[in-house]
């Protein structure tokens, strides 16, 4: 009988994985980049991929795009993203995979047009990474900024790659992934945030994020309030401040705490940022490490972070759009009057009072500088 | 024919093996007549003639007792100074003990013999051990003559308590057996039936060791090694102290362990010569190339045949592009190299020292450069087989790795068939086997399962040896102290 289970057992495993479309590595193209658009009501979904030698993809020639090195794109149109997916693995010579796509690149016009229609069909890829990053392309299609990336020989993905490190040196977590997003579009109470690309001449750029509302783009943000989101999210790794006495100092540790009050249906936040800044670079002759320097340089950064702070907190009560998920904050701390409060949470989001409570320490960078 | 101690008979027995001797010696002072029975070049023949024979022609007194019988206690109480003397009445005791070299002059009237151990024949010297070297630490290892051994592990264990039980197996070869165990600390009920064990092994010859251990493995079926041989006499005295009892075999230069566990087979000597820190690491990385050698080709099969998610990019697209103009699947490159690398490392075991040495540097070339340049295989391929089989050989013991080797090539069938899923299949097969398996008495994955965490410290970290204060509860059930 053991034997037999023995004999069955991987017979049972070739049956079972049937669906599981044995495939060799070297006889799939893995998509990279995923680039999402929308337009004329059709979705195209470009995807890039490696081509490795001369005998791999190619892609089908009525298909894809242009292709120059070794990256090449193919191209699929459907009426909905899965659609246009469906349509590239079916045209393409080789079979697409997702599972080592890094990055998704939305157009501005599928990100007008709605986030979930693009992304849905990523929530239910079981092959999909879930630390892949989304961006927005800034008033751009993805695949004319593929294409263009293509165009200028320099390797997409590679460059993508390179910017979510530069990501990582500023910010201690990257919330653009596909399962933050995924779970941000869950919360319709605050606004999704995604940050959006531009193409510079020496690479690609993050300005700051586009803010959803209801899962359409409503607007892009500017770089300094997009900073003034991180500083309330607590993700700030590393920030410069440029103060006018020709100080530059680097913030080296942050700690933001919100704190949500409301009584009589009046909401009220309290900000409590920490920080602690190093010195930079000092162009004056004062020793600006006597007392009463440090305390005016202290005050200094403190109302320098102040105004990137209220820049997004102004933001936010002038749009009325909840950009740093403080819904679930203030539903957390109070829980008996968030029911009160939440039909009209929208409207609310414009009356909060912020109060701001900001300290900070300079500490000395010895090396030789005095 | 008549089972009788008596010259004839045995003269008869023998009369065509040349090396045994059956020849009559005569008192002269008495006129008493004995028979010498031995066989030639396994007796010290210059010390029979120089303690025995001469002290006889020359004893003054032997003349004063006129009978067989008195000759013989005359000769067993001083007339003939030895150390080990004994009267044999049982003709078949009597055949084996000269068969084993003893020397016996056998008295026809009293059809008995008195027997004197007076062996010599030649052997082994005891040399460092070729398996399980140490740098620091003691260098002697085991030879093929039992008694040799059995003293190498009393010089060890001057407890009164050693007891060193004797035992023959094998119906024609007669084989010795000792059976060592400390009283005072082993658990009787496994002693006894190791003992009644080893009582009903009916077989002609104890050729090879697996004519003994597969009668003494409590699962004989399974590939990993439930008994466990050794060379060294400090890792035999130190595993008798902790209540696990060895077995000696004469014509084995290595003693059995009973009974062993799997963190027995992943423990080195080396380990208690360095600093616990320094042992610790060691055993971690031994370990770690445990799960490398089961699981790194099986990995890259369903990594690059099913799921490649389980590759970080850079690796998924270097192995796309190795693979490319690679005409076979990743199942049948890393089987056939695997079953390549299994052809060199046995060619090169058959193969006189030297050419072994060459046949590995040339199959190495052959194997990975050529066939690389041929594309007949990947470059990576390469390195995960290579890197595999290296982590192979860590293993400090070579019944357990030839074992893994096995597995490994079921894992790999595994993944081929269902990717990842398979693996994990084969996995909780392997899991559960290992949980169930029972070696008298001692869970096989014991002291990993064991409730009592006294008895973690010395697994896959080694604590200092001030923290071992317990033995294990199954070994040693009446004492389990080992230090306060």
């Amino acid at each position: 009988m053991k034997k037999l289970i023995l004999l069955l057992v991987p017979l049972l495993l070739c049956g079972c994985t049937h669906d599981f479309s044995r495939k060799e590595i070297d006889d799939i193209d893995l998509v990279l980049v995923l680039g999402i658009d929308y337009s004329n009501n059709q979705y195209t979904v470009s995807g890039l991929y490696n081509s490795g030698s001369a005998s791999a993809g190619g892609g089908s020639s009525s298909n894809s795009g242009s292709g120059t090195g070794s990256e090449k794109i193919a191209q699929g149109k459907g009426k909905t993203a899965y659609q246009a997916l469906e349509d590239l693995k079916l045209k393409n010579k080789k079979t697409i995979s997702l599972a080592q796509t890094g990055s998704f690149l939305i157009g501005s016009d599928a990100a007008k047009h709605g986030i979930r229609e693009s992304l849905d069909f990523l929530s239910r890829d079981e092959t999909i990474k879930m630390e892949g990053l989304i961006y927005v392309i800034k008033d751009k299609k993805a695949s004319d900024f593929m294409n263009e990336g293509i165009k200028n020989k320099q390797t997409i993905h590679e460059d993508l790659e390179a910017m979510k490190q530069k990501q990582q040196e500023t910010l201690t977590r990257n919330d653009n992934t596909v399962v933050n997003i995924l779970n941000d579009m869950d919360q319709t109470l605050s606004s999704i945030l995604v940050p959006y690309l531009i193409a510079d001449k020496s690479g690609y750029l993050i300005q700051g994020y586009a803010v959803f509302d209801q899962y359409k783009l409503k607007d892009y943000l500017d770089e300094e309030t997009s900073d003034g989101v991180n500083f309330l999210k607590n993700i700030m790794r590393s920030y410069p401040v440029y103060l006018e006495d020709k100080i530059s100092l680097l913030i080296s540790y942050t700690n933001t705490k919100l704190k949500a009050k409301i009584s009589d249906r009046e909401i009220s936040v309290k900000i409590k940022l920490n920080f602690e800044t190093t010195v930079k670079e000092v162009l004056m002759e004062q020793d600006i490490f006597k007392r009463k320097e440090l305390d005016k340089l202290t005050g200094e950064q403190n109302s320098y972070i102040k105004d990137i702070l209220e820049k997004a907190t102004n933001y936010s009560k002038i749009s009325g759009l909840d950009i740093f998920g403080l819904a679930r904050l203030v539903e957390n701390q109070n829980v008996s009057e968030w029911k009160n409060i939440k039909d009209n949470w929208n409207t609310s989001i414009s009356t909060i009072n912020y109060d701001y409570d900001i300290n900070s320490k300079i500490t000395k960078a010895f090396i030789l500088g005095k | 024919m008549e089972q009788v101690i008596n010259s004839q008979v045995i003269k008869e027995l023998f009369s065509k093996s040349g090396d045994v001797l059956v020849r009559p010696i005569k008192i002269n002072q008495n006129d008493i007549t004995f028979h010498i029975f031995c066989v030639d070049g396994m007796i010290d023949s210059q010390l029979v003639d120089r303690a025995l024979l001469r002290s006889l022609r020359e004893d003054p007194y032997i003349a004063q007792y006129k009978t067989e019988k008195a000759v013989m206690d005359y000769l067993q109480n001083g007339g003939a100074y030895h150390v080990f003397t004994k009267e044999e009445s049982d003709y078949q005791l009597l055949l084996k003990y000269v068969m084993s070299g003893m020397v016996a002059f056998i008295f026809d009237g009293e059809k008995k013999a008195i027997i004197y151990d007076i062996r010599m024949f030649e052997k082994r010297s005891i040399s460092e051990p070729t398996e399980e070297n140490v740098i620091k630490g003691a260098k002697d290892a085991f030879v093929e003559v039992m008694r040799i051994n059995t003293v190498l592990i009393r010089r060890r264990i001057r407890s009164e308590y050693l007891v060193i039980e004797s035992l023959s197996v094998g119906k024609v070869s007669k084989t010795d057996l000792s059976l060592c165990y400390v009283s005072n600390i082993v658990n009787m009920d496994t002693v006894s039936k190791i003992r009644e064990k080893i009582k009903a092994i009916d077989i002609d010859n104890i050729s090879t060791p697996a004519f003994i251990e597969e009668f003494l493995v409590e699962n004989p079926k399974s590939l990993f090694p439930q008994i466990m041989a050794t060379q060294r006499p400090d890792r035999i005295s130190a595993n008798l102290s902790d209540g696990r009892i060895a077995l000696v075999v004469d014509g084995l230069p290595f003693v059995y362990l009973l009974p062993c566990q799997l963190v027995m087979l992943m423990q080195s000597p080396e380990d208690y010569a360095n600093h616990y820190f320094v042992g610790s690491a060691l055993r971690a990385i031994r370990y770690i190339s445990m799960i490398v050698t089961l699981f790194l080709p099986a990995f890259y099969i369903a990594a690059t045949t099913y799921q490649n998610q389980m590759l970080p990019v850079q690796l998924a697209l270097s192995t796309q592009a190795a693979k490319q103009n690679v005409p076979f699947s990743s199942s049948t490159e890393v089987l056939g190299l695997l079953i390549s690398f299994e052809i060199l490392i046995e060619a090169g075991l058959r193969l006189p020292k030297t050419v072994g040495t060459a046949m590995s540097i040339l199959g190495g070339i052959i194997v990975g450069q050529a066939a690389v340049t041929a594309n007949i295989v990947s470059p990576l391929v390469v390195v995960i087989v290579s890197l595999a089989g290296i982590a192979g050989f860590i293993m400090p013991n070579q019944d357990l790795s030839s074992g893994i080797r096995v597995i490994r090539f079921v894992f790999a069938f595994l993944a081929s068939a269902g990717g990842f899923l398979g693996l994990t299949v084969g996995l909780i097969i392997l899991i559960t086997h290992l949980c169930s398996m029972d070696n008298y008495g001692v869970a096989y994955l014991s002291p990993f399962v064991d409730i009592d965490e006294s008895n973690h410290k010395d697994t896959i970290f080694r604590y200092p040896i001030r923290y071992f204060r317990k033995r294990t509860e199954k070994l040693a059930p009446e004492n389990h102290t080992k230090q306060k």
